[in-house]
């Protein structure tokens, strides 16, 4: 009995945060961090639960940030006219959204719905810069990865996007 | 015939709804424990309240002292230090600029303070005012009128007698809380050092759905807030050391004090710079009897203000908060009803405040599907 009130008043934030380090270091991007500056990047982490069906964010609102998804699916949408939604992705553990939120504030480009009870790790772009101004070399080094991340999320873009043109070229040829 | 089976059937429910009474039970019971809390909590904090009411005021300007501080915090962090260290490098550096201030500054402040204190116990305010009146009705005939002239001096006797009043208050009130200035440097540190995770605990109270506009909202008032405050404290530094300078060129007596004055008057917009300028217009009146000199203070601060308006004020503080004239004069009167003197200094600050809030959690409301 003793032992769970100490738990509960001392040793709970303590095993969130090794929770933490533990999900944030099977993220590949995280992987080669040092510990002590992953220790550092998880102060300006925000754990957040959503439950099945709960809006993550809507299309047209400001963005602020990325959301990592520690565990659960998300739903990606487009508005379409009227009432009607356009699925663009089902992601999964170990994806992230919204990270073009934080390079600029231009608003989401799609909605986010969690599909199931869902744990995400937000980073969000003023805490971001406050660190890029705190601790710049750390700053630097996760913008690195987030830049590669996003370069690399480009090129399979723009492998689609051949195949697509391709496929088009394709069947007009036949046509 | 009918009854077997249904016993049959009760039999089988009742362990399952023993089960479902067990967890509304558990789960009711938790509720009513955390309401119990909850009220006892609420009742606690009133009861108390008497005895930690005077932790506020620290709590506040700790709060104050760890806004205006953290970015110089963050530039110490950025040359590589841990945040404690980057602190207790800051505490030495601002250590070291009272220890100065208190060697070279003070004697000469307390100096002008233990001669204004002296004149005016030799000559009371009574005298102050009559020799005042002399000196106006003898270069403004006007005043010679004696019914206009019995007016001025209970006027001015009003306001001397308001005005001491207020300064003694003050003193007492600085003494009565010279334990809250031994705590004030511990509370700050701690608000320096986990700032960032106290405001990262707070959003996490946020519902999801509210969750990215309090964010934005916060970051977003913090940012404009911090640069309109540090900006104005800024400029009122720059303005009080020109007032300085000035006053100790035109040979006016007590221009230390006086120039401090008129750097915090400029808190106040529109009037604070004829509010700053007052005091020394006085002094000179009653020193030297000079009209002159006076003349010399006006344009002294004229000048004064004129570089504040063209270079430090565009340069320094932030354009996000404007207010209107009208709406200062207003702000001010209420201001001083709630609050005197320093509720005037502090009235349009708070209401810059308030407008940057307001607009903001506007801005969201607009920009955020909340009823979604």
């Amino acid at each position: 009995m003793a032992n769970t009130i100490w738990d509960n008043i001392f040793q709970k934030n303590g095993s969130k945060q090794i929770n933490l380090f533990t999900v944030l270091r099977q993220v590949p991007i995280f992987q080669e961090m040092k510990k002590n500056d992953l220790k550092e990047f998880m102060k300006i982490i925000h754990p957040r639960n959503y439950k099945k069906d709960e809006i993550i964010f809507y299309e047209g609102e400001p963005g602020v940030g990325m959301y990592i998804i520690e565990s659960g699916t998300i739903g990606i949408y487009k508005d379409l006219e009227g009432a009607a939604k356009e699925e663009l992705a089902v992601l999964k553990a170990g994806d992230f959204i919204g990270e073009m939120a934080l390079l600029d504030d231009s608003p989401r480009s799609a909605s986010a719905v969690a599909l199931e009870n869902t744990h995400l790790l937000g980073l969000f772009r003023p805490d971001l810069f406050s660190l890029l101004e705190r601790k710049p070399r750390l700053g630097n080094e996760i913008l690195l990865k987030l830049a590669q991340m996003i370069a690399e999320r480009l090129r399979l873009t723009n492998m689609e996007l051949q195949h697509a043109k391709q496929n088009h070229e394709t069947e007009e040829i036949i046509r | 015939m009918t009854n077997p089976p249904v016993k049959q059937k009760v039999d089988e429910i009742q362990p399952l709804d023993e089960q479902m009474i067990f967890v509304v039970n558990k789960t009711t019971g938790k509720k009513v424990i955390r309401f119990l809390l909850l009220i006892a909590g609420v009742v606690l904090c009133v009861r108390l309240l008497p005895f930690i009411k005077s932790i506020f005021p620290a709590l506040g300007i700790s709060f104050i002292f760890a806004f205006l501080l953290s970015p110089l915090v963050d530039r110490i962090e950025n040359l590589g230090l841990s945040r404690s260290s980057a602190i207790s490098i800051l505490y030495l550096i601002l250590a070291a600029i009272i220890v100065v201030s208190l060697i070279f500054f003070i004697p000469s402040l307390s100096q002008e303070l233990s001669s204004i204190s002296a004149t005016v116990q030799t000559q009371n305010s009574d005298t102050l005012i009559i020799k005042l009146q002399t000196l106006l009705t003898q270069q403004l005939p006007v005043l010679k009128n004696p019914e206009f002239s019995r007016l001025v001096s209970t006027k001015l006797h009003d306001l001397f007698t308001a005005l001491m009043q207020k300064s003694m208050n003050l003193v007492f009130s600085i003494v009565s809380s010279f334990t809250m200035i031994i705590t004030l440097p511990f509370i700050t540190f701690f608000m320096l050092k986990d700032g960032q995770e106290m405001k990262k605990n707070l959003i996490q109270k946020v519902p999801n759905r509210y969750f990215e506009m309090s964010l934005n909202l916060l970051y977003k008032t913090n940012k404009q807030l911090g640069n309109y405050i540090r900006g104005q404290l800024l400029v009122s530094g720059i303005i009080g050391t020109l007032a300085i300078i000035a006053l100790y060129s035109l040979h006016v007596p007590y221009f230390f004090v006086i120039g401090i004055v008129a750097g915090l008057a400029n808190l106040i917009p529109y009037f604070g710079p004829i509010v700053g300028a007052l005091p020394a217009i006085l002094v000179v009146i009653i020193e030297t009897g000079s009209f002159g000199s006076v003349l010399g203070v006006i344009i002294a601060f004229a000048i004064i203000q004129l570089l504040d308006n063209v270079f430090v004020s565009p340069l320094i503080v932030s354009k996000s908060v404007h207010i209107h004239p009208m709406t200062v004069i207003l702000v001010i009167l209420v201001g001083g009803q709630v609050g005197g003197i320093i509720g005037m200094l502090i009235a349009v600050p708070i209401f810059a405040v308030a407008q940057v809030v307001t607009k903001e959690i506007i801005w969201s409301f607009k920009h955020y599907r909340l009823l979604g």
